[in-house]
Formats: C-alpha cells, sequence, structure tokens
C-alpha cells in the first residue's frame, strides 16, 4: 500500500511493520501516523514491542516487512531531520556538554570553534543548560543528563523528535518539569513529538494520541479520553491501575496467570 | 557437528567484513568524506601510546636485566661474554621488543578500547551516534585503530632499546665489559632490515589488537557484566593471536 497516496501529510507514517530477533517475531504488522506537530504516546507493558518499533524507525534494526515513511521519504534516514532523546540521554561519556550538543554538526561538517558553538549553547540555554557547557556528562544528575541530550537532538532542528522513555529514573517533579520543556519545544519548533513512556502523568500532560501495543500488536489507536471510554478493557485497566494505587494489586484473572 | 561448521563461517565471515568496515572507515576519515570528532586520534594517541610507555620500559627493562643476567652468566663460562651485545641486540629488536610491547599493549590498551566502546554500547552511546548519521568504524575505530598503529613501533622499538640497555648494565657490572665494545658487538649484529621487520611486525601487531578490541567492544550486549566479560575475551584473543602472527613472521622472516 502507499501509505503517502493516503496520507501525504503525515510526518511519520508507518504500516505494516513486522520486525523481530532471530526468528522471534516482535512485531506482527503494526501501523502508526504522527501528523505534524502532534504528539504521539507509544505504551505498553513491558516486552510488548514499543522499543523494537523505535529502534525500527530510526533504522538501528532492519525491519523484516512494512513501509516506514519519514517526512514524505521512505528511503535512508536523513539524520538532520530527526532528533533522538536516548533513554538515559546516551551523551557521549569522554565529551563535555558543550561538545555532545555540537556533535551533530561536527558531523555536518561544521567547525567546533564559531557557528556551532553558537548554536549549542543557544540550544542548551533553551533547555536550561547553559551553565553545563565544560561539565562531563558524568558529573550530571539524571534530570540534566535528559536535558543536555534534548539540546543535542534539537540542535540540527529536526522536524521529528523521538523520545525513549524520557521519565525513566526521574523523579516526579524532574520528569513534570522535562514534560514541560518538551511540550515548550514542541511548541516553539512545531516539531512531532513520538515519544515512548509508561508515566501516565506524563501521557496526561503531553499525549495528543496514544498508540497502545500487546504483544507485538496494536490494540489501541486513538485519543486518551477514547482509550478511557472505550479502550479494550487491558488499556483502561492500564490507565485505572496507575490513576488509582489501591488497584495497584492485579483485579483480573489474566493478570494473575502465569 | 554441522551447525558448529556453520557458526565458525559466520564468524570467520562477521569478522572479515568488519575489518573491511575498519579500513573503510579509515579511509573515509584520512579523506576527509567522514568525520570524527576533531583531536580525536591525538586523544587516542595519549591514551593508548604515551600513558602506556612507562610501564611498557619498566617491564621490558626488567626482563633485559632477567635475560642478560641468565645469558651472560652461561656465556661466561665459555668466554663468549662479549656475545651477550649480539645476543640482547637480536633478541630484543627482532623478538622480546615487539612482542612483548603487543602483549602489554593487549592487555592495557586493548581491555581499554574494549571497556570503552562496550559501555557505550550497552548505554546507547552507540545508537545515538549512529541516529546523528555517524559512521561508528570512522568515528570510534578509525582514531584508535590509526592511534595504536603509530604508537605500537614506536613503543616496540623505545622498549627494544630499554632490554638492550638493561643488558648494557649487566655486561658492565657483571662481565667487565666497556659501552663502546657493547655498542660495537651490537652494531655489527643489528642490520637495518631488523629495524624495518620490528616496525611492520608492531604495527601487524597493533592491528590486530586494535581490530580484536573495536571488534568484541561493539559487538558487546547487555549489561555491565557483559563489558567485564568482553574485556576479558579481548585480552585472552589478543595476546593469543599477536603470538600467532609473530610465530608466522618468525617462520617467513628467519626460516
Amino acid at each position: 500500500m502507499n501509505a503517502s497516496s493516503t496520507h501525504p501529510e503525515a510526518a511519520l507514517s508507518v504500516r505494516n511493520l513486522r520486525a523481530g530477533y532471530g526468528s522471534r517475531e516482535i512485531l506482527k504488522g503494526v501501523s502508526l501516523e504522527v501528523m505534524p506537530g502532534e504528539i504521539r504516546v507509544l505504551l505498553g507493558g513491558s516486552g510488548c514491542g514499543k522499543s523494537t518499533m523505535l529502534r525500527n524507525i530510526l533504522g538501528l534494526e532492519k525491519p523484516w516487512s512494512g513501509s516506514i515513511r519519514i517526512l514524505g521519504s521512505d528511503g535512508p534516514i536523513e539524520h538532520g531531520r530527526i532528533g533522538v532523546l536516548f533513554q538515559n540521554g546516551a551523551l557521549v561519556t569522554s565529551l563535555t556538554v558543550g561538545q555532545n550538543v555540537m556533535l551533530p554538526l561536527v558531523l555536518d561538517g561544521v567547525a567546533p570553534k564559531g557557528a556551532a558553538e553558537e548554536v549549542a549553547r543557544a540550544r542548551l540555554s533553551q533547555v536550561r543548560m547553559g551553565h553545563a557547557w565544560n561539565l562531563f556528562p558524568g558529573e550530571l544528575s539524571g534530570g540534566m543528563r535528559k536535558r543536555a541530550a534534548l539540546a543535542r537532538a534539537l540542535v540540527r532542528e529536526p522536524r521529528i523528535l523521538f523520545c525513549d522513555e524520557p521519565s525513566a529514573g526521574l523523579d516526579p517533579l524532574t520528569s513534570r518539569e522535562l514534560d514541560e520543556l518538551l511540550q515548550e519545544l514542541r511548541d516553539s519548533l512545531g516539531l512531532s513529538v513520538v515519544l515512548v513512556t509508561h508515566e501516565l502523568d506524563s501521557i496526561r500532560t503531553l499525549a495528543e494520541r496514544i498508540l497502545y501495543l500487546h504483544q507485538g500488536e496494536v490494540l489501541f489507536d486513538g485519543t486518551l479520553p477514547d482509550a478511557l471510554d472505550h479502550g479494550p478493557d487491558r488499556v483502561k485497566d492500564f490507565f485505572a491501575r496507575r490513576t488509582d494505587p489501591a488497584n495497584a494489586i492485579p483485579t483480573t484473572t489474566w493478570e494473575v496467570l502465569p | 557437528m554441522g551447525e558448529t561448521a556453520w557458526d565458525t563461517a559466520n564468524r570467520w565471515v562477521t569478522a572479515a567484513r568488519f575489518a573491511v568496515t575498519m579500513l573503510v572507515g579509515l579511509v573515509r576519515v584520512s579523506t576527509g568524506s567522514r568525520r570524527t570528532w576533531p583531536m580525536a586520534t591525538w586523544r587516542q594517541l595519549h591514551e593508548l601510546g604515551t600513558t602506556a610507555l612507562p610501564v611498557v620500559l619498566l617491564l621490558t627493562g626488567l626482563i633485559g636485566l632477567t635475560l642478560a643476567l641468565l645469558m651472560g652468566q652461561q656465556l661466561a663460562q665459555y668466554g663468549a661474554s662479549i656475545h651477550l651485545a649480539t645476543l640482547m641486540g637480536v633478541a630484543f629488536i627482532r623478538e622480546v621488543g615487539p612482542l612483548l610491547t603487543a602483549v602489554i599493549l593487549a592487555g592495557r590498551s586493548g581491555s581499554a578500547i574494549t571497556a570503552e566502546l562496550a559501555s557505550m554500547k550497552v548505554q546507547e552511546e552507540v545508537d545515538a551516534l549512529r541516529t546523528m548519521g555517524a559512521d561508528e568504524a570512522s568515528f570510534l575505530v578509525a582514531p584508535r585503530l590509526l592511534a595504536l598503529v603509530l604508537s605500537t613501533p614506536i613503543l616496540a622499538l623505545l622498549a627494544s632499546i630499554c632490554g638492550i640497555l638493561a643488558g648494557l648494565v649487566i655486561a658492565m657490572v657483571q662481565l667487565g665489559i666497556s659501552s663502546d665494545t657493547y655498542f660495537q658487538v651490537l652494531l655489527e649484529a643489528v642490520e637495518a632490515k631488523d629495524i624495518l621487520f620490528l616496525w611492520l611486525k608492531s604495527a601487524v601487531f597493533a592491528s590486530i589488537i586494535a581490530f580484536l578490541a573495536c571488534r568484541i567492544g561493539l559487538a558487546t550486549h547487555g549489561g555491565s557484566d557483559a563489558v567485564g566479560r568482553a574485556t576479558t575475551k579481548t585480552v585472552v584473543a589478543g595476546i593469543f593471536w599477536t603470538v600467532i602472527a609473530d610465530c608466522i613472521f618468525a617462520l617467513v622472516l628467519y626460516l
């Protein structure tokens, strides 16, 4: 199927993606569409295929079949048009924060002294990390590392930002600050954001549409209110257990089964 | 049986592919078609070469002293003490210097490369570089390969000189040979081609160590325990293949 003919305006279009490791199939024909400027959340239980999907979209793994179309192109990824925020930031530990943020520009051939430094400093200030220019990643807190990594992801002015569990390992306050920062950046830069997260607060704050994966298949694709009103029981339960701590204990038969 | 043969063949094919990727990365960085971090090779030269100098010199010096002491006693029994210079020159320039340097570097620099790359791999730094469009062969492997290939022959030469000087100490103190005589005999025994072979052997050993260290490091999966296992594997494989290569050199050059 030609995705562009049915959804010409999508920033990201994934169609019938099948992927796995060795002979183990992880994704069983998953489709996803992200519109320009939209914040799309991928969620689901552990091992449902969220990370595999992200890795396939980013070109880190080769899909078995299906199509991935990013910003109108289904050829090799144009690295300058996407930004990625990895779970632990993935800053290069041997480089300072400033050098990390300049890195994508240096790879594009911009000299580190001069233009690259100017742009990198501006991005770091935007994520409120201007003071950390000369620090090494090992000297930063988890939240600071994520913000520095966010500055690096945005330094090439990408059109789509992929975030892999940005709140993982952060306290609720820092997590909320990061969510607000993401929203602020999306609004000011007009980015599309693909967010993989389990954090209900983040989903509430950020998600415009969610895609719920279960055992490598799409269980729900729609808005959060729709998921809560008309979603499958598993999806409703996912939110219910996280909303009400009293429901944290498994309450349904399928949850206690091995 | 068939499965094992297939796995082995697969491993060799993957290794050959990595070797080609490594060379392509080196060419790309050298020609400027792909970029690495500015001064990355200098940083690696310092970390893999300069900082290894004290331990290389100390160990080769001590081994030189020990060998000279043992050989000096034997030679003195036959009235051939003067040939200590010949033996020390030939042994250190042709064999002990390059091999011992390579073994030390396999343990020190090889493990350091693997530990760094494996940590980068498990912490998704390598994935992050890929998503930025960096070619890992150019960005990560080429500076390390270049640094080792450039620094190892220099270290091996200095190590050989250190071992020979240790021999001089024994020659002067224990055997009563003057330094002039020692160097005169030494220069008669050692030829220019020996220095050339030292350089060549050391460069090959360095390539083997860099290849194994980078390949094992970048193939690491899992957590921090995987980093430890990868490091051990590099040291063992590095020493093993260096000795194999040394044996082949000996057969080809001196048989």
